[in-house]
């Protein structure tokens, strides 16, 4: 059969581009989306025993559970306050370090930092979380010491509830820049040569160079960054929180994950857990499409 | 490509899996009504043609298969070749009562087995034999059917010696009874290993002149004392963020010397079921901790402190008194041992001043955790034979043969712990057993006379025992381990001698709900012991008065506890 | 670039050298106490003794990990797995990348299929139905059930097509006048153009297949099927002291889990610290795209 081909905007359509896409089509249709007819124990009380073709149907059950609770309120503010931050902080800092590392000139001394500042980025929270809670004591360990050798008084960072969301922010933003640094450190790579060229042949200091140049070079994987990141609103790090927090900052620290976690640590509520997702999932799509139509509306943009 | 556009099938095969699942639900319903026929027959025949020795004790005539899942242990080693799926036990099983174990899948004990075992309950996916982690999968798999009544085969099957053993303890079958059937046993008794008491670092006792305690009073006043005498260094108290439980650093320990049981279901005078929490004795001992943590005895950081980071600061020389579990003589002060060659003193938890009548010393909840046999499986018997199996080649004395099945010989150049090895890791050995150690053990060395040790386990813990004063005598340097050894089995003052003084004394209390969970425990609970944790820690903290307790108690039952003790003893009186 | 320098751009160089310096220095100091725990006895360890230097120096928690035959299959399998998984992920990827970076007038429905793959980054059926899943397509205890179910990364795609769309158009409408397909047209042209996104993404899914490790715990049955970290996982378990008896925890104490736990990390990091600079010579700025207009 030969190929149909149509003239548009003077390229053609070509079915090849069709065929490629079928076996990323096809993992995702069984992997990705058929697991999804799980998401009916969000409106079951779900027993393991009896499972999910089996489990009696409870409404909205597990929503409710979730809402009358009177900490709930809060623990969406915490979850949406810490997880922004984050969001921001995460979405900034790689772009100012790109954009430092891009102005060094030294080979080796730019790789050897990119490839040290992705470390932290392998080591688990669990682990870090020994270190975290020695450093931040009160009673006589690191940064505490030079607080006091300042004249200032000790700080239990870890059980202040105004300080605590401050520290997730700041040690999460510590792990995570390297990572994101890399994709924009990649996409500096994809900057034409020739424009810096002719802004130096044009007399371009270097803070104009990169302000005109590297920046909107980087323009649309920061835009996709951002948008896509903003699905996680409501993931504000559970292993993070739940490796430091404590009872003294749960007006603060507790967040969504980890409160589900504790109401159903008793057994696993799987019912409750889809339910919290499902709300995860609806809160995602409705922001990520948001920025997308937006992005498309605006500036005639699609970002994916 | 072309492979990859056959795997559209995958669509074929989703749509087969709901298919399959709604089939799945019918099959269940029609092995149940079989099954529930099959169950009196066979065991019926069986019962008739055989002796209670045979039925016992036989071997089977062919071979009969069992599939088991196992929760391993990463620490367990091996001769060489063997696993879990292939060692002395399959080996013997096989051989002697043609038993043929078949692995069907494993997973680290703990969460990770948890999480398998869900899964494979989920997808209906169960081994023959079934063994549970919690309670309120036994439950459940009971009220859908999936697990066959074991009464007739307990009667028939299980061997004397595991009879007395379970029922030692009254409470115990009743834990596996659901509306008076036998579902399941109880890997496990009572603990009454898990239990609290004293320990005080002697080298600072010594250091500060005081007299040994009398009181719990006297013990907090010793902690002061050590922590007084180096401020910039040292702690009271060891006390972590697990405030209401870990055996280690906990205030349970004190609470009971007080009269106060927290989390502990106990008999009211009047016979009802009261949660020991919300009573006003805890108070009391919310007002001694929120003292001492003002007055620095403490970590001022307690509440991010897990038992990892307070056995960090007991090995580097902060703390002075501990009111833990036996086992810490193991873990972390073993550790101590090595690195400052550190003794310490061990006392019962001895009464405040102002207690009424005699210490209580409150047991760990039972775990709950239970086997099963998976409703259909052929061979539902086949659970005790190889229950009598394990502690006849462990245990009973006529038949034990300790080098193969318990652990090597101590002289051994590499140690293999063979009890723990058993694909069924379920011993209904003599729930004493480490109790009656301690005196044979210390009778046996202070006479220098073996034949005071009558089981394999005396044999185990006297050699490490041994070594501890054969090292004293040669002059060769002490290890953590034996120190522990000698700390845990060797005289009246030794972890197990407490113990048993305890058992004298009539010292412990058990909960009397045990593993059990009302309707409203199930979706409430975890709130409830949040709140718990976040009043206790904020009044000790000093963030809320101590007078707070009474709003808490309020919370507690407007959040559902009242309900919940209502249901308890609803639940209580049916029994 | 340029070869004069103004006094202000050399002050600023050394600013932001400093700057770097200290930047990695936050990085790394947690890294160097983690290696020097991992290094030190495990009484060393717990006592709190070590900083930057191990004390006590054993190499137990490497022994314990490298001399058991479990990690030498663990190792075996996560070779493996991360060879195949690389391969197929990367090809996964860049077949759908290419058609989605092409305009809706090229390939109508574009849209609808890059909302497909994107929207399950957002929404998941949740790990019990996912594993029934994993089971009826015959996938589990086979180690393409570590691979297949998570081959399609929705946010890889996304990446390499923003890379894929940067590639002057002029590029594929002359060739395709030549008569080229468009599989010649992406293994030609686009592909050597994104080089520096496709070694990115090359770092990202080494990372992932090395370190991922809840699949292989869900997906085999026997541990003798485990990746490395999944067996890595199951030595440092916290075990819960309340639930063993004394023998128990004497066997349990003979493993710390403090240094264990380090040499662990250590073991997730190695790969990266080899694999990473061989990567980095496609970051050097404009590299393939100069040297292919040159």
């Amino acid at each position: 059969m030969r190929a149909k081909k149509a003239r548009r905007k003077g390229l053609l359509i070509d079915k090849g581009l069709y065929i490629m896409m079928i076996p990323a089509l096809i993992l995702v249709v069984i992997y990705s989306y058929g697991p999804l007819f799980g998401l009916v124990m969000a409106f079951q009380r779900y027993d393991i025993a009896r499972g999910i073709f089996g489990s009696p149907f409870i409404g909205l059950e597990n929503f409710r559970y979730l809402f009358i609770n009177p900490n709930f309120p809060r623990v969406i503010w915490n979850t949406v306050f810490m997880s922004a931050m984050k969001l921001v902080f995460r979405f900034i800092v790689p772009i100012i370090v790109a954009l430092l590392l891009n102005e060094v000139q030294q080979i080796r001394f730019k790789r050897t930092i990119q490839t040290v500042i992705y470390l932290p980025y392998f080591v688990s929270w669990v682990a870090l979380s020994g270190v975290f809670i020695n450093l931040l004591s009160p009673s006589d360990r690191f940064v505490n010491e030079i607080i006091k050798a300042l004249g200032g008084e000790p700080i239990y960072f870890l059980g202040e509830p105004k300080v605590f969301p401050w520290v997730m922010i700041i040690t999460d933003t510590w792990k995570e820049f390297g990572y994101g640094t890399i994709i924009y450190m990649a996409a500096l790579t994809s900057i034409d040569p020739s424009l810096y060229e002719a802004a130096c042949i044009d007399g371009a200091s270097r803070f104009q160079r990169a302000w005109h140049i590297t920046i909107p070079g980087l323009v649309p994987i920061m835009v996709l960054n951002g948008i896509l990141s903003l699905g996680g609103l409501l993931n504000a790090g559970f292993d993070q929180v739940y490796n430091l927090y404590n009872p003294l900052v749960y007006s603060t620290g507790d967040i969504l994950d980890t409160y589900v976690y504790r109401i159903g640590m008793q057994e696993a509520q799987y019912d409750v857990a889809t339910a919290v997702g499902l709300i995860k999932s609806g809160v995602s799509l409705v922001l990520v499409s948001a920025s997308y139509f937006t992005a498309y509306k605006v500036a005639d943009y699609r970002i994916f | 490509m072309k492979t990859n556009a056959k795997r559209s099938f995958g669509l074929l095969l989703v749509a087969m899996m709901l298919l399959g699942g709604c089939a799945g639900g019918n099959n269940n319903s029609s092995s149940e009504t079989s099954a529930d026929t099959g169950n009196t027959s066979s065991s019926a025949s069986q019962t008739a043609e055989q002796t209670p020795e045979e039925r016992q004790t036989g071997a089977y005539d062919e071979p009969v298969t069992v599939r088991v899942a196992i929760p391993t242990n990463a620490a367990l080693t091996f001769p060489d070749g063997d696993s879990y799926s292939e060692n002395v036990w399959t080996r013997s099983l096989l051989e002697d009562r043609n038993i043929d174990v078949e692995v069907v899948w494993e997973a680290e004990s703990g969460e990770q087995y948890d999480t398998k075992l869900n899964l494979a309950i989920s997808s209906n996916d169960l081994p023959d034999i079934l063994n549970l982690s919690s309670y309120s999968q036994f439950k459940k798999l009971n009220d859908a059917g999936k697990i066959q009544e074991l009464t007739q085969y307990y009667e028939d099957y299980a061997s004397d010696y595991i009879k007395t053993n379970i029922s030692w303890d009254p409470q115990v079958l009743d834990w596996g009874t659901i509306d008076g059937k036998l579902m399941g046993i109880p890997q496990e008794g009572v603990n009454y290993q898990q239990v609290r008491m004293i320990w005080i670092r002697e080298d600072w006792l010594e250091e500060t002149g005081l007299p040994e305690p009398e009181t719990i009073e006297d013990v907090i006043n010793i902690a002061k004392a050590f922590r007084d005498a180096d401020p910039e260094n040292r702690l009271g108290l060891a006390f972590g963020k697990t405030v209401l439980g870990d055996g280690f650093c906990d205030m349970t320990g004190i609470a009971n010397a007080m009269g106060a049981y927290p989390r502990v279901w106990l008999e009211d005078d009047d016979g009802s079921l009261i949660y020991g929490t919300i009573q006003p004795e805890f108070k009391e001992v919310l007002a001694v901790y929120a003292d001492l943590y003002a007055n620095g005895y403490i970590d001022q950081a307690f509440a991010s402190l897990d038992g990892n980071a307070v056995a960090e600061q007991l090995t580097s020389n902060k703390i002075g008194v501990i009111i833990g579990n036996s086992w810490i003589a193991g873990w972390p002060l073993s550790t101590l041992y090595d690195t400052d060659q550190v003794n310490w003193l061990l006392y019962p938890v001895l009464p405040s001043e102002n207690l009424d009548g005699p210490v209580k010393v409150q047991t760990l909840d039972p775990s709950g955790k239970m086997v099963a046999v998976r409703e259909g499986y052929e061979h539902p018997e086949l659970l005790f034979k190889w229950l009598n199996y394990s502690t006849a080649m462990t245990a009973e004395p006529e038949t034990a043969q300790p080098r193969k099945f318990h652990s090597t010989a101590t002289d051994a150049e590499e140690q293999f712990d063979f009890q723990m090895e058993n694909p069924l890791y379920v011993y209904w050995n003599d729930p004493m057993l480490n109790f009656n150690s301690q005196p044979h053990v210390t009778a046996a060395i202070d006479n220098d006379d073996t034949s005071y040790l009558t089981t394999p386990h005396d044999e185990s813990q006297y050699a490490s025992t041994k070594r501890y004063f054969d090292k004293i005598e040669a002059g060769e340097p002490i290890t953590g381990a034996d120190w522990s050894a000698w700390r845990s089995w060797y005289g009246d003052d030794s972890a197990f001698g407490i113990m048993n003084g305890y058992f004298a004394n009539d010292n412990y209390l058990v909960s009397k709900l045990a593993g059990y969970q009302t309707d409203t425990m199930v979706r409430q609970w975890g709130n409830l012991q949040t709140l718990e944790e976040q009043y206790i820690v904020e009044i000790i903290s000093g963030i809320r008065p101590v007078d707070d307790f009474d709003e808490f108690v309020e919370t507690w039952m407007a959040m559902g506890g009242e309900q919940i003790i209502q249901e308890v003893n609803e639940w209580y009186s049916s029994k | 670039m340029i070869l004069h320098k103004t006094r202000g751009e050399k002050v600023f160089d050394l600013f932001n050298g400093i700057l770097l310096i200290i930047l990695a220095l936050l990085c790394i100091l947690p890294f160097i106490h983690i290696l020097a725990l991992s290094f030190s006895s495990s009484a060393a360890a717990t006592s709190g003794k070590v900083a930057f230097w191990p004390v006590d120096l054993s190499l137990n928690s490497y022994q314990y990990a490298f001399q058991n035959p479990a990690f030498l299959r663990a190792f075996g399998v996560t070779l493996v797995r991360v060879i195949l998984g690389l391969a197929i992920d990367m090809a996964i990827t860049i077949f759908a990348a290419y058609p989605l970076s092409k305009s809706n007038g090229q390939m109508p429905g574009r849209t609808i299929f890059a909302w497909i793959f994107v929207v399950t980054m957002f929404i998941g059926g949740g790990m019990i139905p996912t594993y029934m899943v994993v089971t009826m397509t015959g996938l589990r205890n086979t180690i393409w059930a570590l691979i297949l179910p998570s081959a399609v990364k929705p946010f890889n795609i996304t990446v390499l097509l923003n890379f894929f769309r940067q590639t002057p158009k002029e590029l594929e409408e002359s060739a395709l006048i030549d008569g080229a397909s468009q599989m010649r047209i992406l293994m030609r042209i686009y592909l050597p153009l994104a080089l520096p996104a496709l070694a990115t993404l090359f770092i990202f899914d080494t990372v992932f297949h090395w370190n991922e490790w809840f699949s292989g715990l869900i997906y085999m049955d026997m541990k003798a099927n485990y990746p490395l970290q999944t067996y890595l996982q199951g030595v440092i378990i916290e075990p819960d002291f309340t639930l063993l008896d004394i023998n128990e925890i004497e066997l349990m104490s003979k493993i710390s889990s403090k240094t264990f736990q380090s040499a662990q990390i250590m073991i997730a990091t190695v790969p990266i610290l080899i694999v990473y600079p061989f990567f980095q010579k496609y970051f050097v700025k404009g590299l393939t795209l100069g040297s292919l207009k040159g």
